[in-house]
């Protein structure tokens, strides 16, 4: 027996894993198991809900069957990774081991030193950090650069959000999330902090220039007897702003962008769209750091 | 008759007051856009506007919302024809014919064919939803858990078997969907199943998150993977307007295209990438031209253009009467409405009249407008197209994150969407649709609700879904289409025809 189809054979083990997983969770895992997650880890796992009969099905019932036909469905396509005609290796992700458990490891160690609320913003901040770099080694084990660099972005945005503010999260994100699409050169990273800073200006011009353009074209459209939410009022500026950038983007020439300028460019892009999030709906978002307010 | 055209009047009246109009076109630009714009959907952008719509009143929503569905269906035919990447993935079959033409000088004639084609499959389309839906709502009124069920299974089963590749994976992903629209507080007992404890899971799992990360985060970073090489036509793109000797040629295909695309969006499972698949392999079937299939035959733009845009006019049908997804944008809309606090189903037309025809009337409108964004407007799109990708993912990415973290306003959900992004782009990669999973995920708590209540109430004896004659039917026609897929020589054509195109 040889496996002919990796794809088939990955894709069968993960429905096999799914379905057996929620079949165990529904009608409760073996109490060794539960004994065992709540030594190492000091933490009741729930298991079992009741099952009822098919007259009145308990919140166990269907569960339990999708989970049942899921894992069949599964071991099938397992089965057809040996027969398949299709040929694909088996290593479909290029999988590197040694980042898995250095990234699960850090992930324990920030779970356990969570800081408590009121603790100093240094100490918060590299709690934070520490998060992304668990999360990003432990996407890094399998997947290509695109994979785990985007998402890491994505995850630093979502955990700097509230401590750094919006601006500082969004130049982070573009920055880290420009990384797979071009090749950063020694002069972008000197470049980087007056990129920064002209950046940090954008945003503080975007920020004090919207709510003025924003009453603008509200009242534009109240004087047409339109009742326009202002959320609205800036995409509808913000479409304007894209199809005079679009003009110009015509006639730069393109593949002579750097890295940096690039950053830059999205960075202004995206301060605009979240300008327009936060004074159009009005969310309780920090735009600078909290250590200014 | 003379109800409908009430109806209708009463549709326009709504439509064209000057907010719903204004929100419609906001619709059709976003549509456009997003759709010139290859590597962002429909469904990433509606999941990405449904916490604006919180602030807006249903109707302006719900017209705004739909405009951004057909209008990408407008836009992506640009970027096909002009770069041969398909900007939506319901243009796919367009770029065969499309980019051929444009090579040859032709571009401008591809555009405006594809536009006109796609206007009057628009307004048939929405003759066909004000004609069908109401029939459809009186019958659907009498169905009870039993008969929802029945569609249900079939509504899923249609959706694997039109899926892309393997149809074992493709109902593997359904029951996983199923199983992952479980997850939350159960309604009858209020235990929080698969919750682990976490507060925030006993919701459920949001549908932005899986809607964002498998559509809007796998789809980008599949799309970096990718070396992007682009050839532009953009200096030849003249002359708009087709020739006589091109309206001889093409209008028998786009009232083909138009009739199929009709059909199929009615039908469970469909939609608009279904039917431009359909409307190209039948059109050269049927061809007198089929030889020059695939070397810039202008009937191989018409048919699927017009196909694609009354296929996703028309899926509104079972969403508005029967309030059953037949895609995952309609399951974003039925998203749309639950927030506005309306429940879909056939109720709908006759509790909320003017959102109902307001929605058709201003679908026809919309048409209108984006003829007129598209035709003369070209030039700016084409200026778009220029911006490469690697420009544009990371506002994208930002604008995504920052509409998910909205939600609740805090980082559990965009670390839920990043969580679905991996596996999102696992299932990439292992060649598992996605679509199909986001129906079994919408549907997962329905269909436990009425298999519960059809099995109550027939004191716990399955054969009642096989007594009540309208079940019956729909799990015949259900275990009908897995028969034919199964059968070997359909399953042969049916690979053959996902690979062709």
């Amino acid at each position: 027996m040889k496996i002919t189809n990796g794809k088939d054979f990955w894709a069968g083990v993960m429905f096999i894993a799914f379905g057996l997983g929620f079949l165990l969770l529904a009608i409760g895992p073996h109490r060794f198991l539960v004994e065992l997650v709540a030594k190492v880890f000091d933490y009741k796992l729930e298991y079992g809900y009741a099952m009822g009969n098919a007259v009145r099905m308990g919140p166990a019932y269907f569960p339990t069957v999708l989970g049942g036909i899921l894992a069949v469905l599964g071991a099938v396509v397992l089965l057809r990774a040996f027969v398949s005609k299709i040929e694909y290796p088996l290593r479909v992700f290029p999988f590197r081991l040694w980042y898995l458990p250095l990234g699960v490891g850090l992930g324990v160690v920030a779970f356990y030193t969570q800081p408590s609320r009121d603790a100093g913003v240094v100490l918060q901040i590299g709690h934070m950090l520490l998060a992304g770099l668990a999360v990003g080694l432990t996407f890094a084990a399998f997947g290509e650069r695109s994979l785990w660099v985007v998402l890491l972005s994505v995850v630093i945005f979502g955990y700097a959000l509230k401590p750094l503010g919006l601006v500082l999260a969004v130049f982070i994100m573009t920055i880290v999330s420009a990384i797979p699409g071009f090749t950063w050169t020694r002069k972008d990273f000197q470049m980087l902090p007056a990129y920064a800073a002209i950046g940090v200006l954008l945003t503080y011009l975007t920020l004090v220039v919207s709510p003025p353009i924003q009453r603008l074209v509200l009242a534009v459209f109240g004087a047409a007897g339109l009742n326009l939410p202002p959320v609205l009022a800036l995409i509808f500026v913000e479409i304007g702003l894209g199809g005079v950038l679009a003009f110009f983007a015509g006639r730069y020439k393109w593949p002579q962008i750097t890295a940096g300028q690039v950053t830059v460019l999205s960075f202004a892009l995206a301060v605009f769209s979240v300008a327009s999030f936060v004074h159009g709906l009005g969310l309780p978002m920090n735009v600078w750091p909290s250590i200014f307010e | 008759m003379e109800a409908l055209f009430a109806n209708l009047g009463l549709g326009f009246s709504v439509a064209l007051s000057f907010q719903n109009l204004f929100y419609c076109l906001m619709g059709v630009l976003l549509g456009t856009l997003i759709g010139v714009l290859p590597g962002i959907g429909p469904v990433a952008t509606i999941a990405m506007l449904l916490p604006v719509t919180f602030t807006l009143n249903p109707t302006s929503a719900l017209i705004m919302l739909a405009g951004i569905y057909y209008g990408a269906q407008y836009g992506g035919s640009t970027t096909a024809i002009l770069v041969n990447i398909p900007g939506e993935s319901s243009s796919v079959v367009t770029c065969l014919d499309g980019y051929q033409m444009a090579r040859q000088g032709r571009a401008g004639p591809a555009l405006g064919i594809a536009a006109i084609g796609s206007f009057f499959a628009g307004c048939v389309a929405t003759i066909i939803i004000a004609l069908f839906a109401p029939p459809l709502a009186e019958v659907a009124l009498k169905f009870g858990p039993a008969e929802y069920f029945s569609l249900m299974v079939l509504g899923l089963i249609a959706a694997t078997v039109l899926a892309h590749g393997s149809l074992i994976k493709a109902i593997a992903m359904v029951i996983l969907g199923l199983l992952l629209g479980l997850v939350g507080t159960d309604v009858n007992s209020g235990v929080a199943r698969f919750s682990f404890g976490v507060s925030e899971l006993s919701d459920g799992i949001g549908f932005v998150s899986v809607a964002m990360g498998v559509f809007g985060f796998a789809e980008i970073i599949a799309n970096l993977e990718q070396k992007e090489h682009r050839e532009v036509f953009t200096k030849k793109v003249s002359n708009l307007l087709p020739s006589l000797q091109d309206f001889k040629d093409t209008w028998a295909s786009i009232l083909r295209g138009t009739a199929i695309g009709s059909f199929l969006g009615i039908s469970p499972g469909g939609g608009a990438l279904l039917a431009s698949f359909a409307a190209y392999t039948l059109e050269k079937k049927v061809s007198k031209n089929s030889a020059n299939f695939g070397k810039g035959a202008i009937q191989g733009v018409a048919a699927p253009e017009s196909a694609n845009n009354a296929g996703a006019q028309t899926s509104f049908i079972p969403l508005l009467t029967l309030g059953i997804p037949s895609n995952p944008v309609m399951a974003l809309m039925i998203g749309a409405m639950m927030i506005q606090g309306i429940a879909p189903g056939p109720q709908v037309m006759t509790e909320r009249p003017q959102l109902f025809w307001g929605m058709i009337a201003s679908m026809w409108v919309g048409n209108l407008m984006l003829v007129v964004l598209n035709l003369p407007m070209i030039g700016m799109w084409i200026k778009l197209l220029m911006v490469p990708y690697r420009i544009l993912y990371p506002s994208i990415l930002v604008f995504c994150c920052v509409g998910v973290y909205s939600l609740s306003n805090s980082p559990f959900d965009v670390m839920q969407t990043a969580a679905f992004g991996v596996v999102g782009y696992i299932w990439v990669k292992l060649e598992c649709e996605p679509a199909p999973l986001i129906l079994g995920f919408i549907l997962g708590p329905l269909m436990e609700e009425n298999l519960r209540r059809a099995m109550l109430l027939s004191r716990g004896d399955p054969l009642v879904f096989f007594q009540r004659p309208i079940s019956l039917t729909m799990l015949l026609i259900a275990a009908f289409l897995l028969a034919v897929v199964l059968a070997p020589t359909v399953r042969k054509k049916r690979e053959e025809a996902f690979v062709e195109a």
